[in-house]
C-alpha cells in the first residue's frame, strides 16, 4: 500500500477503514452469537422423505379444505415433474408431498394460481383437501371436460367445452353409504382383476364419508361400469358412481385431473 | 461519503483465477429446470467463477477468491456446480479479516489509540470526558470519522466492545461456506468455524435465512447477511454471504440460483431454458393394471 499514488491511497484508506469497521464488528457479532442460546429458525430446505405422500390412501388432517367446492375452473391440470412439497399457504411449512405417479401419472386440477405457486385439489382425506405447490416443477395442460354427477336425480353429465356431450342415468350411493358431494377429480384409470364388475375403473380424489375402508381400500369413490344394468338410476352403491357402458367408454377418453362436480341436484 | 465508497468498490475489480470444468451428465429432457451458481461477485460485477446449466447436464467449476476482496475475505477456494434445478457454491478455507495486519500504519495507530481510550471507558467518568477523547480518536483513523460518531456513553460502550487488538491477524476462518439450492429451497452451511483462532462448534451447521452478522446500529454503515434469499418469479437465489456498505452491495460470496429461466449472472455456455409453451390438452389416460379397491 505504501507505493500507491496519494489519491489512490486516500481512497484505499477510506475503504480499508470502512471494511475495518465491518470486520471488527464481525468479531463481536460472531462471538456473541456463539455465546447465545441457540435459536435457529427452521431451515428452508425441505426433507421430502419426512412428508406423507398425498395419495388416495393418505389422511392429511392439516390440509386446507377446498374453499369453493361447487366452483368450476378454466380446465388447467398439472403434473408434478418430481416429488414436490405441498403447502397450506405459500411460504409455510409443508404438510405433504405429491409424487409424479400414483396409479397412473399424477394429474391434479388447478383451483388457484399466484406468482410462482399453484393450488391444486388433492386426492387424500379429508375430502376437498387442497394444497399449494411450486409452479416451476409442474407440467401444465388443459382439459376441456367436466364431469357432473347429480346425486338427487341420479344422473351424470359429461361436459366438453361447456356443452353437454353425454348424459346418462347412473347408480349412486345408497342412503347409508351416500356418494359424497363436492368438487373432486379423475385420479386414475385402472384395470383391476380383483374388481371384476367393470372393465375399467376410474378412481376419484374423494372418499366415502361413511366407510373408512372398503374392500381393503381406503373407501375411494370411483366411476365404473356395472354388469347389472337395472341399477342405473338408483341409489344402491357403497358410494361409487356406477355408469352405463357407453358412458364408461366416453369417460375413458377424459384426461386425468378433470373436475368431477358432485351435487345434490 | 458515497463517492468514496463507489471509488473503493470500483477499485475492486475482479481478477479471480477461474477454472471451469464442464461435465456432462445427461438427464431427461422432460424433467429439467435451469440453475446457475457463482463463487464471488465484487462491486456488482458478474460473479466468478460461474457456471450455468439448462438442466440437461451438470456444470462444475472452480477458482479462487478475487485478491481485491482484501481485508474482507481471502484464501478461499471456490467450487461451483449447476445442474437440473439444483446448484451449489462453496468457499473453502475462507478467512475473514485476514488483511487486518496489512492496514496502513495510520489506521493501525488510530485503532491502538482507540483501544487506549476504550480501556479507560470502564471507569466511571462524566460523559464529556468519555465522548470527546473517543470521537477525537475516531477522527484520527483515516476515513472512520466520516462514518462513525459516538453521541452517547452507551454508544461508546457498544463501539468499544467491538474493537479488537490490531495484533490479531484473522478475525474468523471458515472451513467451508456452502450455499445450495434445490428448486425453491436453499441452505447455507458453515463448517470448522474459528473466531479469533478459537473453534466455535456452535456456529457450525445450517444458518438461518437472513442471518445478520453485524449489530443493528451498524446497519446504516454496513450489513453482512448470511443466507440471503431472493425469489424472482421462478428463480430462487441463495447467497451465502452478502456484504453491503453504505446501502450498496460490495460483495457476494457463494451464490446459487435454481429454477426458471436462466439466472443472472451466468456464463453464456449453456442454452437457456425454452420459453413456456402454450398450454396443450392433457393426454387421454392409459389404463394401468393395478389393485386399488373402490367402494363399488
Amino acid at each position: 500500500m505504501t507505493d500507491r499514488q496519494p489519491s489512490q491511497t486516500a481512497g484505499s484508506r477510506t475503504t480499508s477503514a470502512l471494511l475495518l469497521v465491518v470486520v471488527v464488528a464481525v468479531i463481536a457479532a460472531l462471538t456473541s452469537w456463539g455465546n447465545q442460546p441457540r435459536d435457529r429458525r427452521p431451515v428452508a430446505d425441505v426433507d421430502l422423505t419426512k412428508l406423507v405422500a398425498s395419495t388416495t390412501k393418505a389422511k392429511l388432517p392439516r390440509a386446507p379444505i377446498d374453499p369453493d367446492p361447487t366452483g368450476t375452473t378454466d380446465g388447467t391440470v398439472v403434473h408434478p415433474r418430481r416429488v414436490l412439497a405441498v403447502y397450506a399457504e405459500p411460504g409455510r411449512k409443508p404438510f405433504a408431498k405429491v409424487t409424479p405417479t400414483q396409479m397412473n401419472d399424477t394429474w391434479l386440477p388447478v383451483v388457484e394460481q399466484r406468482k410462482g405457486w399453484t393450488r391444486v385439489l388433492l386426492p387424500s382425506r379429508p375430502n376437498g383437501s387442497v394444497g399449494w405447490v411450486r409452479t416451476a416443477q409442474l407440467v401444465e395442460k388443459h382439459t376441456p371436460y367436466v364431469v357432473r354427477v347429480h346425486v338427487g336425480s341420479r344422473r351424470m353429465e359429461l361436459v366438453r367445452d361447456g356443452a353437454t356431450v353425454g348424459e346418462w342415468p347412473v347408480a349412486v350411493g345408497a342412503p347409508a353409504t351416500p356418494t359424497p358431494t363436492g368438487r373432486t377429480f379423475l385420479l386414475g384409470s385402472i384395470v383391476d382383476e380383483g374388481q371384476g364388475f367393470s372393465p375399467l375403473i376410474l378412481p376419484l380424489g374423494t372418499h366415502s364419508d361413511t366407510l373408512d375402508t372398503y374392500g381393503g381400500g381406503p373407501g375411494t369413490v370411483a366411476l365404473h361400469g356395472w354388469p347389472d344394468t337395472s341399477v342405473f338410476g338408483k341409489a344402491v352403491s357403497h358410494g361409487c358412481v356406477r355408469v352405463p357402458a357407453d358412458a364408461l367408454d366416453q369417460l375413458s377418453n377424459v384426461p386425468l385431473g378433470t373436475l368431477v362436480l358432485i351435487d345434490q341436484q | 461519503m458515497r463517492t468514496s465508497l463507489q471509488a473503493g468498490s470500483t477499485g475492486l475489480a475482479i481478477a479471480a483465477a477461474a477454472l471451469l470444468v464442464v461435465t456432462s451428465t445427461t438427464a431427461s429432457s422432460e424433467t429439467v429446470s435451469s440453475s446457475s451458481a457463482y463463487g464471488a461477485s465484487v462491486g456488482g460485477t458478474p460473479g466468478q467463477p460461474a457456471v450455468a446449466s439448462d438442466g440437461t447436464s451438470t456444470q462444475t467449476g472452480g477458482g479462487s477468491l478475487p485478491a481485491q476482496l482484501g481485508p474482507l475475505a481471502a484464501g478461499g477456494v471456490l467450487e461451483v456446480s449447476a445442474g437440473n434445478d439444483t446448484a451449489s457454491a462453496a468457499v473453502t478455507d475462507l478467512t475473514l479479516g485476514s488483511a487486518l495486519a496489512q492496514l496502513p500504519p495510520e489506521v493501525k495507530d488510530g485503532i491502538a489509540q482507540l483501544n487506549q481510550v476504550c480501556t479507560g471507558l470502564g471507569q466511571a467518568t462524566p460523559a464529556n470526558q468519555v465522548l470527546t477523547p473517543l470521537n477525537d480518536a475516531i477522527n484520527q483513523v483515516p476515513g472512520l470519522g466520516t462514518v462513525v460518531e459516538i453521541p452517547t456513553v452507551e454508544a461508546a460502550q457498544t463501539f468499544c466492545n467491538q474493537l479488537v487488538d490490531t495484533d490479531i491477524l484473522d478475525l474468523a476462518t471458515l472451513g467451508t461456506l456452502k450455499t445450495q439450492c434445490t428448486d425453491q429451497t436453499g441452505t447455507v452451511t458453515l463448517s470448522d468455524v474459528k473466531v479469533l483462532g478459537a473453534p466455535q462448534p456452535v456456529l457450525a451447521g445450517e444458518v438461518a435465512p437472513e442471518t445478520q452478522l453485524l449489530p443493528p446500529e451498524l446497519a446504516a454503515v454496513a450489513r453482512i447477511t448470511l443466507n440471503h434469499q431472493v425469489r424472482d418469479g421462478e428463480n430462487f437465489t441463495v447467497e451465502g454471504l452478502r456484504l453491503e456498505v453504505g446501502g450498496q452491495t460490495v460483495a457476494v460470496l457463494a451464490s446459487a440460483t435454481c429454477g426458471g429461466p436462466m439466472a443472472q449472472p451466468a456464463v453464456q455456455q449453456a442454452p437457456a431454458k425454452p420459453t413456456k409453451k402454450p398450454t396443450k390438452q392433457a393426454p387421454r389416460p392409459t389404463p394401468v393394471k393395478t389393485s386399488a379397491p373402490v367402494t363399488g
